[in-house]
Parts: structure tokens; C-alpha cells; sequence
């Protein structure tokens, strides 16, 4: 029990440096289009550790990443918009994996970053009181789409291709 | 409480009968958006933008006379250059001018963006679209605002 508790806190923390260095990488490079917009790939390593090693380690990983992330980054107030928006998020994207049991990961995912994308971009009118970003809206929920595929579909990828002993315990609490 | 097996995790399909209502409910709640926010508000020409530090405006600008009015807190802070296009504005975050965002200001377009910037790795200022008449460019780490002033009511700065 000690080892498998020792286990997952040590994937836990592979995932929240993955993550971590994922964002910031992605924060190199050009938003898609709009300003804040990217294609979020961190959030694999997020829907990972939900996945393989459940909910409590998902929420770790994710707010280690916004911090940490965040704050080297050079933009630590970024966390009051986007911590947020990512626990609502995960929340919902938890919710959905737990109780219904017809719905693809592919799906979770688009609708766990629409959620986020918005509730982002609306906290971040709110504490910013900049209401005029409202108008981008519309066109950062349509990436929040494009987004939530594609990190949706490497999810996919990595559970179906990665080998059975990485995820030999039973790990998702349901 | 009950535990997924590994194997059921690894059966995860990447389409379920379910994901239907969701891509319905989204395509349904996106469309909302775009009839709410893109449709349907008036435009209005903007006449001009102001730049905000905070609630505090920095300085004003009218694409109609080319005028820029500097509020008198910023008036070492803030620098404009005419250019062949328009103006190029230089906002400094303090007076020791170690940070700053650029302003690039078409007055044929009557549109502005941020050049350059100091602020954070992202840069997302610098990669927001220019601004005409609607919009905003917000520069989280140095609480820099720009938006698009119009509608009637707005009385044009005299030049600083």
C-alpha cells in the first residue's frame, strides 16, 4: 500500500514537471489567433493523472502547473484567472468521467476546455475589469474545440499505446 | 469506493453515443455566443482609443484630428512619434524606463496594436489583433488597457 501510495505521488510529480515544461514551451510560441488562445497540450498530463492515477492527483497536477508554470512564465497574475477556470474545468471533466459511463474521453475533453477558455476569458474580464475582452468569446470557445480534440485524441493515443505495466494498478477512483 | 479496471481505461473509445448531446449542446452553446456577441451588437466607428494604467487613463488618442492627449500623472511616461502610416506611442511602466509597451497606430485603418512590450515570455499583448472598432488589448503583467473609444458623447482631447 505504502509502495503503491509512493507510486503514484512520484507519476503525480512526472506528470506535474511534464506539464509544467509543456506550458511553458507553449508559452514560447504565438497565441492561435487571439491573445491567451493555445492549444493547452499541458492538459494531457492533467487528463493523464486523472485517468491512471485519479481525481486528488489531476487537481495536484494541474495547480502545481498553473503556479509553477505561471510564474516562471513572468505572468503570476495569470494564476487568478486561470487557476480558477482550470479547477471548474477538471471538475466538470471529473464529474463526466465518473458518472457516465457512454461518454468518450475525445468528448470530456473538448467540452473540459470550452468550459475552461470560457470561464477564463469571463474571470478575467471580471478581475481585470476589462469587459471589452468579452467580445473574443465566441472565437476563443471555437478553439477551445479545436483545443479540447486534439488534447482529447493524444489522451486517447497514450492510453491505448502506452504499455500495461506503466499502469498496472487499479488506479481511477470512480 | 469502486475502482475502474486498467483494462477498462485502455477499452476507451474515442467516439460514445453519448458524446452526441455534448457536441450538440456545444455547437448550440457557441452559436449563442456568436449571435450574442458577434452578431448582433451595433457597430460604431471608433473615433479613437484610449489607454488605461488601472482604472487611471493614461492617454488619449483621435484618429480624426491625430491628437494625443496625455494625462498630466503620465506626461514623462508616455512618447509619441509620427510615423509614414500614423504614430508609434511608448508607454513606460515607471520613470526609471526600464519597461514599456509600443503602440503602433494606423491612422488610415484607424486601428492600434501593441508593437512591443516588456512584459511577460507570452507576450500576448503583442500578438493581440489590432483594435479599431471594437475589442480590447489588455497587458495583464503591466496593467496596460487599450480600447476602442466611440459613440457619441466623446468630447476629442486637445493635442499634449
Amino acid at each position: 500500500m505504502r509502495n503503491l501510495s509512493l507510486r503514484k505521488i512520484v507519476t503525480a510529480g512526472i506528470f506535474s514537471a511534464l506539464a509544467t515544461i509543456t506550458f511553458m514551451l507553449e508559452n514560447l510560441f504565438p497565441p492561435i489567433i487571439l491573445p491567451g488562445a493555445r492549444l493547452g497540450l499541458s492538459n494531457v498530463f492533467i487528463l493523464l493523472s486523472v485517468l491512471t492515477l485519479g481525481a486528488k492527483f489531476g487537481f495536484a497536477v494541474l495547480i502545481v502547473k498553473t503556479v509553477i508554470g505561471s510564474l516562471f512564465a513572468g505572468n503570476i497574475s495569470a494564476v487568478m484567472y486561470s487557476l480558477p477556470a482550470g479547477v471548474i474545468s477538471l471538475t466538470l471533466e471529473v464529474l463526466l468521467l465518473y458518472f457516465t459511463k457512454k461518454t468518450s474521453i475525445l468528448a470530456i475533453s473538448v467540452l473540459g476546455s470550452v468550459t475552461n477558455i470560457t470561464i477564463q476569458n469571463a474571470t478575467f474580464c471580471l478581475i481585470t475589469n476589462a469587459i471589452e475582452y468579452i467580445c473574443y468569446l465566441p472565437y476563443l470557445s471555437l478553439i477551445g474545440v479545436i483545443s479540447g480534440l486534439a488534447v482529447g485524441f493524444i489522451v486517447y493515443l497514450s492510453l491505448k499505446f502506452l504499455p500495461l505495466n506503466l499502469l498496472k494498478e487499479k488506479v481511477v477512483e470512480e | 469506493m469502486k475502482k475502474r479496471e486498467i483494462s477498462e481505461i485502455k477499452s476507451l473509445k474515442p467516439f460514445e453515443f453519448n458524446d452526441l448531446f455534448l457536441y450538440a449542446f456545444l455547437i448550440i452553446a457557441v452559436l449563442f455566443l456568436f449571435i450574442i456577441f458577434v452578431i448582433s451588437p451595433s457597430k460604431k466607428n471608433a473615433e479613437g482609443f484610449t489607454v488605461k494604467k488601472g482604472e487611471n487613463t493614461v492617454c488619449t488618442f483621435t484618429y480624426l484630428n491625430q491628437t494625443l492627449s496625455v494625462n498630466s500623472d503620465y506626461i514623462n511616461l508616455v512618447v509619441s512619434e509620427k510615423t509614414d502610416g500614423g504614430f508609434i506611442i511608448t508607454v513606460y511602466t515607471s520613470n526609471d524606463k526600464s519597461g514599456y509597451n509600443e503602440l503602433t497606430v494606423d491612422t488610415t485603418a484607424k486601428t492600434v496594436k501593441v508593437s512591443k512590450s516588456t512584459c511577460s515570455v507570452s507576450k500576448d499583448c503583442v500578438y493581440s489583433p489590432a483594435i479599431g472598432n471594437d475589442g480590447a488589448i489588455y497587458c495583464a503583467p503591466h496593467d496596460l488597457k487599450i480600447i476602442p473609444t466611440n459613440g457619441s458623447g466623446y468630447v476629442p482631447p486637445v493635442t499634449g
